[in-house]
C-alpha cells in the first residue's frame, strides 16, 4: 500500500521542552485561576452582561472547536483520500485535533454558572437541544479520535486504518455542522439564524484547522531543527490552505450578501458590514483583509518557493482572521439590539432598541486564551510521549518502533536528564 | 503475546468498561426524576392581556412590584442588573405616536428557550407557564441567547436575600415566572395586582382556555396582538393596541 | 459549632452515650492491630529494600543521581518505565493508582476534624467528587489488570495465589465500598466511630453490613500487603533492578513468614466476623417517603441522616414542575421549622456555621448547594409562629442549646 515512515517522540526533556509545556501550562493555570473567579464571585467580574451572555471566552471556544475539526483535514487528506503524501502528517494532526477540542471544551466547561452541574448533561437531556447533541457528539469525537491515533500507531491494527479514518472524517463534518447550529438555530437574533451557520462552520474548519495544523508542523519543525515535509509539500500545504480560505470568504460573502438582499436583516447587516463599529472593522480588517486576502497573496504567488515562512505567516493570518470572524458573528450578533418591533424606535431600562455595549474584561481574555493553554500542553506531551512526528518523510521502509528510544535531535543541546 | 489472548483480554476488558460506564450511567438516568404527567388536568392556559392604550410611560408599578415580590434588588451594575420586567417605550418614526407597555417572558407555547436548553432545566408546565428547574441548569446562558422577547436573565452575583417563594441563585438562568407561586395558590400575579391597584388597571390575567374568563372574553372582542407573532412562539401574553 | 459530634452531647436533652457493643470493640481492636502491622510490615519492607539498593551496584549506562531519581519518581507518579514498555498494563495500573490517590484522600474526612487543619479542610471537601469518580477508576483498574494478569500467559506464570488474593482484594473493597455509599451508610456516624479511634474515645459502630465487610476486607489488606510481592516496588526497577520473576531467597523467606505467622493471623483476622455473626445485625429498612412528609418526626437521627436526600429529591421535582401545594411541599417550611437561632434571637442562615444543616454537612465533608438558591432563613412573618411549630429531636436539642445560651 504504502512504504511506512518512521516516526519519532520528541527527542528527550530538554530546557527549552520543558519551557514550552511550562509556558504553556502556565497559560493554562492562570485559565484554571480565572475561572475560580468567576465562579467565586458570579459574572459581574466579566463583561458579560444580560444582553451579551456570551462573550470573549465563547468566540475563543467557538474558535478553538471549529478548528479542532478542521486539523483533522491532514490526516483525513492522506487516508480517506488517499494522498499519500500527507500520511506522515497524520498523527500529529490527529492529536492536534484532540487538544484544540480539549482546549475549546475547557473554556465553554468553566464558563459555565453552574459548571459543577456538567455531569447533569448526561443525565438530563433535551432532544430538541443542539447543546445537548454536542455533550455526545463531542465525546465520541475525543474517543475517535484516541482510536484512530491508536490504529495508526499499532502496526497490527492496519486493517482498521481506513474505517477508522472515514469514521473520524465523517464525525468531524457532524460536529462541525452542530456547533454551526448552536448559533444557526437560533430564532431569535436575525444575525443568526440561517441554514448557511452550519456550512459556513465546516468550511471556516478547514481553513483554520489546517492553517493551525500547518502553524504547529513548522513550529516543531523549528524546534526539532529538522524538516517534517519536503518542500514540494510544503508548496502543496501552501496551495491548498489559499484554496481552503478562499471558499471560507466565499461562504461569508454568500451569507452576507444574501441576508443584506432580505429586508428583515438589512438592519443588522448594516451594522455587521458598515457601521464601523468594532465588529465591521475585525470584518473588513481583520477578517476579510489580514485573514483572507494577505494570506491569499502570500500562498498564491509564488515567493519564498519551498521556505516556510510565507506559509507560517499566512497561516498566523488565517488563523487571527477566524478569531476576527469569530468575534464578530457571536458578538456582534449578541450586541445589535433585539427586533421586538421591527421598524419602529424602542428604548427602555434594559438596553433595548440600542447597541448592547460590550467590553471584554481581562479575566474573559486569560480564560480564552488559556484554551490554547490547554491545546498546547496536550500537544507537548502527546509528542513527548508518543511518537507521531515524521521522520524523514519518504526515507525508507522503517518499522514503526515505539519501544525504541529517540535519537537526540541534531542541533538541540544536550539533555539534562534521561 | 499471542492474538488470541490479546483479543480476549481486549474484549473482556471492553466488557468490563461497557459495564462500569453504561451501567453508572443508566443507573443514573434511572435514578435521574423526569417530569412527572399530572393526570386529569384541566387544560388551563394562564396568560397576560394588557391593554397598552391604559399605559403611560411615567408609570412603573408592574416593575417596582415585581422587584419587591423576588426582591430583585440592583447592585448599581445595570448591565447585569436582573429585569424580570422592563417598561418598553415604542415609538412610530412615521407617525411619532408614543406607546408604553411592560415585556416579561411572553410564556409561549413554542418556546425557544424550552428548545434550547440542554439539560431541559427550562420547561414548560401543563398550564403554559415557563420555569426555569433550577436544579438542573447548568448556566450555559444558551437560553438567555434564545429568547427573542430579551426575558431571561443570567444571575451574575451571589444572591442571598431571595424570598422563600421565589428562589433564584448566582449561576443560573431566570425569567418571570408568572408568579406561580401566587397563581398556584389562586391569587393574580404581582404585577397585574399593582397594577390595577395604581389606577391604570392596563393588566389582565386569567385563563385563555376558559372561554367564560374575563380574558378570553376580552380577547375574542377586542383585536389583541402577540410580539413578535411572525416568529410563532405563540406567547401567552397579548397586547392591545399595538 | 461547626462539628456534630455525636460523641459530645450538648447541655440539653440529647440522648446519653450508649455503651460500647462487642463488635465495636472488635472492629476497633481489629483496625489498631492491621494498622500497626501494616505500618510495621512497611517500614520492614522499606528497610530491607534500601540495604539492597545499596549494596547493588548502579548499571553504569543509568545516568546520573538526578536523572535516576527524576526516572524513579516519574515512576512512582506515571508510571512512566511501564508506558514505555506495555501500554495496556499502564492504563490499567495508572486508573487504579490515581483511582486509589482519589479515594483515599476522600476518605480523610472520616479521620480529620474540620478544625485540626483548617483550610486544607476545604481542599477535602472540594476533592470529595473527585473521590467518587475516583472510585469507579479502582476497581475497573483493579479489575483489568488481574483479568490480563490471569490471561495473558506470560504474567500468569508469575503470578501465585499470594498475589491474586491480594488483587482480589483490592477489586472487592472499593465495590463494596461503592456500594456502602450507594445505599447511604450513616456517615457521620462513621465518622464518629473513626474520630473516636484516631483520638482514643471509642464510639459505637454502625452495625451496617456493607461498612463492616468493607472495614474487614480493608484490614486483611493491611495485613496481607506488607508480605505480597505486590509491595515489593516494582518502580524502583530504575535504582534496583528487580526482576519480575520472584526471587528465589525472597519466596523462601516469605513462607516461612506465612508459616509462622499465619495461623495467629486467620485467628485474629476471624474473630470480629464471630462476634458479628453471634450478635447478628439489624439492618434499617427505607422509610416510607408519603408518610415521612407529613410527619418526620423521629429519636433515630440515623434514619434521617441516611434518608433525608432521597426524602428531599424525591419530592423536588414534583414539586418544581405542578406547583406548591401543602406547605410541606415547599422548602420554606422545611426552613422554619428547622431554624436555628442565634444568640440575638435571630435565626441563622447558611453562611454561620450553626446552621441547622451545616451541622452534619461540614463535619462529613458533602457540600450542599440547596441554598445557593433557596433562602436558608424563614421568612421574616414566620418567626412568630416558629415556636407553635412541631419539632425534630434533634431540632429541638439544638433550638434549646441556643435558647440556655442567650
Amino acid at each position: 500500500m504504502h512504504a511506512p515512515a518512521s516516526y519519532s517522540m520528541l527527542g528527550g526533556y530538554t530546557v527549552r521542552s520543558w519551557a514550552v509545556l511550562l509556558a504553556f501550562g502556565a497559560l493554562a493555570g492562570a485559565a484554571g485561576l480565572a475561572a475560580m473567579y468567576m465562579e467565586s464571585n458570579g459574572h459581574w467580574v466579566t463583561g458579560m452582561t444580560q444582553r451579551v451572555p456570551w462573550g470573549l471566552p465563547h468566540v475563543f471556544a467557538f474558535f478553538l472547536i471549529v478548528a479542532a475539526s478542521g486539523a483533522l483535514n491532514v490526516a483525513s487528506i492522506g487516508s480517506v483520500f488517499q494522498k499519500e503524501d500527507y500520511q506522515p502528517l497524520g498523527r500529529l494532526s490527529v492529536l492536534l485535533a484532540f487538544a484544540l477540542l480539549a482546549g475549546g471544551l475547557f473554556i465553554l466547561v468553566t464558563d459555565l454558572g453552574r459548571a459543577d452541574r456538567l455531569l447533569l448533561t448526561i443525565q438530563y437531556t433535551n432532544a430538541t437541544s443542539i447543546f445537548a447533541w454536542n455533550v455526545f457528539i463531542y465525546q465520541i469525537f475525543f474517543a475517535l479520535t484516541v482510536i484512530y491515533l491508536w490504529v495508526m500507531m499499532t502496526p497490527g491494527l492496519s486493517r482498521f486504518y481506513r474505517p477508522a479514518a472515514t469514521a473520524a472524517f465523517i464525525w468531524r463534518l457532524g460536529m462541525t455542522t452542530g456547533t454551526g447550529s448552536v448559533l444557526g438555530f437560533l430564532v431569535a437574533r436575525a444575525a443568526f439564524r440561517s441554514a448557511i451557520m452550519p456550512v459556513e462552520f465546516v468550511a471556516l474548519s478547514l481553513s483554520i484547522g489546517t492553517a493551525l495544523f500547518a502553524l504547529t508542523m513548522l513550529a516543531f519543525e523549528r524546534f526539532e531543527g529538522r524538516p517534517l515535509t519536503s518542500p514540494a509539500l510544503l508548496n502543496r500545504f501552501r496551495r491548498l490552505i489559499g484554496i481552503l480560505v478562499a471558499v471560507s470568504l466565499y461562504m461569508v460573502a454568500v451569507q452576507h450578501l444574501t441576508a443584506l438582499y432580505l429586508a428583515e436583516r438589512r438592519d443588522v447587516e448594516h451594522f455587521i458590514l458598515f457601521s464601523g463599529s468594532i465588529y465591521s472593522v475585525l470584518l473588513w480588517a481583520g477578517f476579510v483583509l489580514m485573514g483572507s486576502v494577505v494570506p491569499m497573496l502570500l500562498l498564491f504567488i509564488p515567493i519564498g518557493n519551498g521556505r516556510a515562512w510565507p506559509l507560517a505567516v499566512a497561516a498566523a493570518l488565517v488563523g487571527l482572521g477566524g478569531l476576527a470572524l469569530m468575534y464578530t458573528t457571536v458578538i456582534g450578533g449578541e450586541a445589535f439590539p433585539l427586533e421586538l418591533f421591527p421598524g419602529r424606535l424602542v428604548s427602555s431600562s434594559a438596553f433595548d432598541g440600542v447597541v448592547a455595549p460590550y467590553s471584554p474584561s481581562f479575566v474573559e481574555a486569560v480564560l480564552g486564551v488559556g484554551g490554547f493553554g490547554i491545546a498546547g500542553v496536550v500537544v507537548c506531551m502527546g509528542a513527548w510521549v508518543l511518537p507521531v512526528l515524521p521522520g524523514h518523510v519518504g526515507a525508507g521502509a522503517d518499522q514503526v518502533d515505539p519501544e525504541r528510544q529517540p535519537h537526540p535531535p541534531l542541533n538541540n543541546p544536550k539533555p539534562i536528564i534521561g | 503475546m499471542s492474538s488470541t489472548s490479546r483479543r480476549g483480554i481486549l474484549a473482556a476488558a471492553a466488557g468490563i468498561f461497557a459495564s462500569f460506564t453504561l451501567a453508572p450511567g443508566i443507573t443514573l438516568r434511572a435514578f435521574a426524576e423526569q417530569a412527572p404527567a399530572v393526570p386529569g388536568a384541566r387544560t388551563v392556559r394562564w396568560g397576560i392581556l394588557i391593554d397598552t392604550t391604559r399605559c403611560t410611560p411615567e408609570c412603573d408599578a408592574c416593575v417596582t412590584a415585581c422587584n419587591t415580590e423576588f426582591n430583585l434588588t440592583s447592585n448599581g451594575r445595570p448591565r447585569t442588573d436582573p429585569q424580570w420586567i422592563r417598561k418598553l417605550t415604542i415609538t412610530d418614526q412615521a407617525s411619532g405616536h408614543v406607546t408604553s407597555l411592560p415585556v416579561m417572558c411572553q410564556h409561549c407555547s413554542e418556546a425557544p428557550c424550552v428548545d434550547v436548553c440542554p439539560t431541559g432545566a427550562s420547561f414548560q408546565r401543563p398550564d403554559g407557564i415557563v420555569l426555569v428547574d433550577k436544579h438542573i441548569c447548568i448556566g450555559c446562558r444558551y437560553c438567555i441567547m434564545a429568547c427573542p422577547y430579551g426575558a431571561r436573565n443570567f444571575v451574575s452575583e451571589l444572591v442571598d436575600n431571595q424570598r422563600p417563594w421565589g428562589p433564584r441563585g448566582k449561576g443560573t438562568a431566570e425569567a418571570c415566572t408568572m408568579c406561580v407561586h401566587r397563581v398556584d395558590a389562586g391569587r393574580t400575579p404581582a404585577c397585574v395586582e399593582a397594577c390595577a391597584a395604581s389606577g391604570n388597571k392596563a393588566m389582565l390575567f386569567g385563563d385563555l382556555n376558559d372561554p367564560d374568563s374575563e380574558i378570553a372574553k376580552r380577547v375574542a372582542t377586542f383585536p389583541s396582538a402577540q410580539i413578535r407573532a411572525d416568529l410563532r412562539t405563540n406567547p401567552a401574553v397579548r397586547y392591545e393596541g399595538i | 459549632m461547626d462539628d456534630f459530634d455525636l460523641a459530645t452531647p450538648g447541655p440539653s436533652a440529647a440522648p446519653a452515650v450508649p455503651p460500647l457493643t462487642d463488635i465495636s470493640i472488635a472492629f476497633a481492636l481489629l483496625t489498631y492491630f492491621a494498622f500497626a502491622v501494616l505500618v510495621l510490615g512497611l517500614v520492614i519492607q522499606t528497610w530491607r529494600l534500601l540495604r539492597e539498593i545499596r549494596r547493588t551496584p548502579a548499571d553504569p549506562g543509568s545516568g546520573s543521581i538526578l536523572g535516576r531519581l527524576f526516572r524513579a519518581g516519574a515512576d512512582v507518579v506515571l508510571l512512566r518505565s511501564v508506558f514505555f514498555s506495555d501500554r495496556w498494563a499502564w492504563i490499567f495500573g495508572a486508573m487504579f493508582h490515581f483511582g486509589l490517590l482519589l479515594v483515599l484522600i476522600r476518605h480523610l474526612r472520616y479521620f480529620i476534624r474540620p478544625g485540626w487543619v483548617g483550610p486544607l479542610w476545604d481542599v477535602i471537601v472540594l476533592e470529595q467528587p473527585f473521590g467518587f469518580y475516583g472510585g469507579m477508576a479502582l476497581p475497573f483498574g483493579a479489575a483489568c489488570w488481574w483479568l490480563r494478569q490471569t490471561v495473558l500467559r506470560k504474567s500468569r506464570i508469575v503470578t501465585d495465589w499470594a498475589d491474586h488474593a491480594v488483587m482480589a482484594l483490592l477489586v472487592a473493597i472499593p465495590l463494596v465500598g461503592y456500594a456502602s455509599t450507594i445505599s447511604h451508610t450513616d456517615v457521620v456516624a462513621v465518622k464518629a466511630f473513626a474520630i473516636g479511634l484516631v483520638t482514643f474515645h471509642w464510639i459505637n459502630i454502625p452495625t451496617d453490613p456493607l461498612l463492616l465487610t468493607h472495614l474487614w476486607l480493608v484490614a486483611v489488606l493491611m495485613v496481607v500487603l506488607p508480605f505480597s510481592r505486590l509491595l515489593l516496588l516494582l518502580p524502583f526497577g530504575n535504582l534496583l533492578h528487580i526482576e519480575s520473576a520472584p526471587i528465589a531467597s525472597d519466596a523462601k523467606r516469605r513462607s516461612r513468614l506465612v508459616y509462622a505467622f499465619g495461623p495467629a493471623l486467620i485467628l485474629v483476622l476471624l474473630a470480629p466476623l464471630a462476634i458479628v455473626g453471634h450478635h447478628g445485625i439489624v439492618h434499617q429498612d427505607r422509610p416510607d417517603f408519603a408518610s415521612l412528609i407529613a410527619d418526620h418526626r423521629t429519636d433515630d437521627p440515623t434514619m434521617m441522616i441516611r434518608n433525608h436526600p432521597a426524602f428531599l429529591f424525591s419530592h423536588r421535582t414534583i414539586v418544581t414542575h405542578t406547583g406548591v401545594g401543602a406547605p410541606i411541599d415547599s422548602m420554606e417550611r422545611c426552613v422554619t421549622c428547622h431554624a436555628v437561632k442565634n444568640a440575638a434571637g435571630q435565626p441563622v442562615g447558611f453562611d454561620d456555621p450553626s446552621h441547622f444543616c451545616r451541622g452534619c454537612h461540614n463535619t462529613a465533608a458533602v457540600t450542599i448547594d440547596c441554598f445557593e438558591c433557596h433562602q436558608s432563613k424563614p421568612a421574616p412573618g414566620a418567626q412568630a409562629a416558629l415556636d407553635s411549630l412541631p419539632r425534630s429531636a434533634i431540632g429541638t436539642a439544638l433550638k434549646a442549646e441556643r435558647v440556655a445560651e442567650q
